[in-house]
């Protein structure tokens, strides 16, 4: 049966799960770890560095190092969001040619599903690696508040990655999932995700048939462990300039220690009182010598130094709670995401607020890939009773005189779906309207997306108010949303089909695919290359061991001078075959090695 | 000198400036007192001179009072960059191979190789002596002791063009004998910033930078050619001689340390790490070991210039605060 995976994209770490029997499991990548940071990297040489790897050098190498990628995917270059991504991020963050934004590594510039696809790419290899078999499908999840164009743009990110994203999940859904909740329950729960990046809190219903309804979400993209971290490392420099006047924080490669160290001693901090962060020859004066700084933080420390970002947490669950139009008392469970939930503070604080103990019986930062798994298995095993139904993530409607924005579906109807409301024209004499259609909640059409526009012409002259066209909104199963105007007393009528965009075209996205598989193959071929190389190289050094010996034994002899020169004539051209990368070479070299290896351990043996 | 490395010297290409330069007879000293130089059977009556000096001394003091023969004849077309390393290794035959004879001069820097390591004294504790870590296993990536060379030798200059200001040839990594006194001294940290200025304070700074190219000490040419670029931008010929030596010390810090693809781990405990004495830029490389990375992977990410980064590794392993396997 094909296997789906299931992947949780985070803005500051992601995760891939997938079924085996009846129990989801986490896939670790190469270096054993159950999450890989949602960082990708181009080094000076040119080199491309996807996950720890590419962490471990984000700010020594800030320029050409792009995390959160997702806080821009699927927006527009005029948005405050990307306005914002620009003043704040270290990359450079350029416009695309369709109003998209693109990113700027080195002398290449990548549109924003491309950067996901490289951290999707990963993932498919750690589950490749895995299960031992291609992998083709994907179940992705996003956040609950992610429009049309930013899921589109998401799924694009796995077509270019290789993947057929077969359905999108919003994350607190597929956390939900993860503990169980399923067809037969009739819950409200609430979903408290506090991540690397982003704060999330999504007000669930899951009601009869498998809906998951997102009731409210809100959160602020900009509040996540890094700023925990930041005050770590603010105390830290605070400390060290304190007693050595030197600002830590001009230096890059000691930023970067002080980052790594400020993470891993908050996460030590979550299950003991105190930790020692201990860095020596962080920074060099000017007279020959290296400083080191060595301090230990306790756990009360910690909590002051970030008790108001924690609280900044539960202010925002309190306005979910008011978007939802409840009471916290009628919140039957509350489910923590995220690896920031682990802090004693604060589930300390959700506890405290919510009145009751939160579900954190599965680990944190793994939930949401477990649950897109469990619908991945799902919706290859047609298990009806298991498959969630698609809702419409954002009202739609179009945008009426005033600048007003009427509603034609609601938020979170189940798909297919049809809608249907008269309208009438606005000003006397008025033969043409223009349907804006638009995806949002507020009822002021400017504060609210635009998909798409047409124009419905051809209506009788006739004094305002006296003309009824008919709209109406279609949704098939495969989200795509078609509008209708039609005038009622002539029967002219006028359509357009809205499709999400992220802004790539086909041709784009077709061209990312290959250049995206072109890195694939390059991998793979890269892969027997080292293998080749490290076997080659473990020969010569073998062999070069053994010269002293074979000159000593036969080196004073016409044939053993000859075999000599023989067998450094094999190890140059070893070499040159490694320079020149040519893995067929390589091997051919490595039997010559190999056979050079033999001889010389038999001589050395008889002599 | 031995008549071993006599006779090393005379069947190798010498690595001073080319062209050829007047030799006072003096110097030669291995005439047998008595013996009749015109005599055309004589067996003794060799042209080479065979100096008292070492090597270095020697090269030292011939560029002193040689003409420069670099100078190019009025004429003569304008110097060639530096070659890259040729992509193909000839194959030599048996009788191209040099004598296998000659032992290489003792290298100060190896006297004591089982050292304890430097310590370095914080405020008022008594020095720290850590337990002797056991050398790590390295597997030489470069052949033993094939090619007895000297300073003179290393660079196999291209003499057959007569008196040209011609970089030499760039020599290949693996004729170079890793253990050699001349590399050992390129391979240490170049001199410091203040040698370089009294280098460039003189009007032969280009000189300087090729006397130190050809005799081998490629870090003090590097850094004697960043100078040159640094106070003049427009030379065109610093810039290349200061990406061959950084290539040459590229490639002998690779040879040096192996298989980039080894893991690295730390050797030292890291309650004594401390006691060493190392710089930031070290600190920070130590700081990449997580006991998986690769050499490789370190150079990625190190945020230093890659020859940087080398010689940095290169030094710590010298010093056994790290050990490299698979």
């Amino acid at each position: 049966m094909e296997r789906v995976i299931g992947i949780d994209l985070g803005t500051t770490n992601s995760c891939v799960a997938i079924l085996e029997g009846d129990t989801p499991v986490v896939i670790p990548n190469r270096g054993g770890y159950k999450t890989t940071p949602s960082v990708v990297a181009v080094t000076e040489a040119g080199k491309r560095l996807v996950g720890h790897i590419a962490k471990r050098q984000a700010i020594t190498n800030a320029e050409n190092t792009v995390y959160a990628a997702k806080r821009l995917i699927g927006r527009k270059w005029n948005s405050p969001q990307v306005k914002n991504a620009i003043m704040t991020s270290s990359y450079t963050i350029v416009e695309g040619p369709h109003a998209d934004v693109r990113i700027k590594l080195r002398d290449k510039t990548y549109s924003v599903p491309e950067i996901s696809s490289m951290v999707l790419q990963e993932m498919k290899i750690v589950a490749e690696d895995y299960l031992g078999e291609p992998v083709k499908k994907a179940v992705v999840t996003v956040p609950a508040y992610f429009n049309d164009n930013q899921r589109q743009a998401t799924k694009d990110a796995g077509a270019i990655a290789g993947l057929d994203v077969i359905r999108i999940i919003n994350e607190p859904t597929a956390a939900s999932l993860a503990y169980g909740y399923g067809k037969d329950m009739d819950r409200t729960v609430a979903v408290y995700d506090l991540g690397g990046g982003t704060f999330d809190i999504s007000i669930l219903e899951i009601g009869a048939h498998g809906v998951f309804k997102v009731i409210s979400t809100t959160g602020d993209t900009f509040l996540g462990g890094e700023d925990f971290d930041a005050r770590i490392i603010d105390w830290l420099v605070t400390g060290f300039q304190d007693e050595h006047g030197i600002d830590l924080r001009q230096d890059r490669m000691a930023l970067q220690r002080l980052r790594d160290a400020a993470e891993k001693a908050k996460c030590e901090l979550s299950g003991v009182r105190e930790t020692e962060i201990n860095l020596p020859f962080i920074i060099s004066t000017g007279r020959n010598e290296a400083l080191h700084l060595q301090r230990t933080l306790a756990r009360p420390t910690l909590e002051k130094l970030t008790e108001d970002l924690v609280e900044r947490t539960v202010e925002i669950c309190k306005q979910a709670l008011t978007d939802a139009k409840l009471d916290v008392s009628e919140i039957e469970d509350v489910i923590l995401v995220g690896g920031m939930t682990r802090m004693p503070a604060v589930q300390t604080a959700v506890t405290g607020y919510f009145g009751r103990e939160p579900n954190k019986s599965v680990h944190p930062d793994e939930v949401v890939a477990l649950g897109a798994a469990i619908q991945g298995a799902a919706l290859v095993q047609d298990r009806q009773d298991m498959i969630l139904l698609d809702v419409t993530p954002h009202a739609l409607g179009i945008m009426t005189f005033g600048s007003y924005f009427e509603e034609l579906i609601p938020q979170n109807t189940t798909v297919p779906t049809s809608r249907t409301k008269v309208f009438t024209t606005s000003r006397d004499d008025q033969t043409a309207v223009k349907i804006l259609v638009m995806q949002g909640e507020s009822k002021r059409a400017d504060e609210n997306e635009l998909l798409g526009e047409f124009i419905l012409t051809g209506l009788r002259r006739a004094p305002k108010g006296h003309v009824e066209i008919e709209v109406t909104f279609e949704i098939n199963t495969d989200g795509i949303v078609s509008v209708h105007a039609k005038d009622m007393e002539n029967g002219q009528a006028q359509s357009i089909q809205v499709t999400a965009t992220s802004g790539l075209t086909q041709d784009e996205i077709k061209n990312m695919m290959t250049n995206a598989q072109d890195y694939l193959v390059e991998r793979r071929v890269d892969e027997h290359f080292e293998a080749a190389k490290q076997e080659a190289e473990t020969l010569i050094a073998e062999i070069e061991r053994l010269f002293p010996e074979i000159e000593r034994v036969v080196g004073s002899a016409d044939f053993g001078r000859d075999a000599i020169a023989k067998a450094r004539t094999t190890v140059e051209r070893t070499r040159t075959a490694i320079n020149s990368k040519d893995t067929s070479l390589v091997k051919e070299q490595v039997d010559q090695l190999s056979r050079t290896q033999r001889m010389f351990k038999g001589v050395v043996s008889r002599g | 000198m031995s008549n071993k490395d006599r006779r090393g010297i005379n069947s190798r290409p010498s690595s001073a400036p080319p062209g050829p330069s007047p030799i006072e007879a003096n110097w030669d000293d291995e005439t047998v007192p008595g013996l009749d130089l015109d005599d055309p059977l004589n067996e003794f009556d060799r042209v080479t001179a065979i100096p008292a000096l070492p090597s270095e001394q020697y090269v030292k003091s011939v560029m002193e009072t040689v003409e420069d023969s670099r100078v190019p004849a009025p004429g003569t077309p304008p110097p060639r960059p530096p070659l890259p390393p040729s992509a193909k290794v000839p194959s030599l035959a048996a009788d191209e191979y040099f004598s296998l004879d000659s032992e290489p001069p003792p290298s100060p820097r190896n006297a004591d190789s089982t050292a304890p390591y430097a310590a370095i004294l914080p405020h008022n504790a008594p020095t720290a002596r850590p337990p002797e870590a056991p050398r790590a296993a390295r597997i030489p990536a470069v052949p033993p002791r094939s090619l007895s060379l000297t300073g003179l030798e290393l660079a196999d200059l291209d003499n057959s063009d007569g008196p040209q200001a011609t970089p030499p040839a760039r020599p290949e990594a693996s004729r170079l004998d890793p253990r050699d006194p001349v590399l050992e001294l390129s391979l240490d940290e170049p001199s410091p910033r203040a040698e370089t200025k009294e280098a460039l304070a003189g009007e032969n700074a280009i000189g300087n930078m090729k006397d130190r190219y050809a005799m081998g000490d490629f870090s003090g040419a590097l850094l004697i050619a960043e100078g040159i670029i640094e106070h003049s931008p427009d030379d065109l010929e610093a810039p290349r001689y200061a990406q061959s030596c950084r290539d040459v010390l590229t490639q002998m810090y690779s040879a040096r340390l192996g298989s980039l693809d080894q893991v690295v781990a730390v050797a030292v405990p890291s309650d004594q790490i401390r006691w060493l004495t190392l710089d930031h830029r070290a600190g920070f490389l130590l700081s990449l070991i997580d006991g998986g990375i690769t050499v490789d992977q370190i150079l990625d990410i190190s945020g230093m210039p890659r020859l940087d980064a080398l010689r940095i590794m290169y030094q710590l392993l010298d010093q056994r605060v790290i050990s490299l396997g698979s």
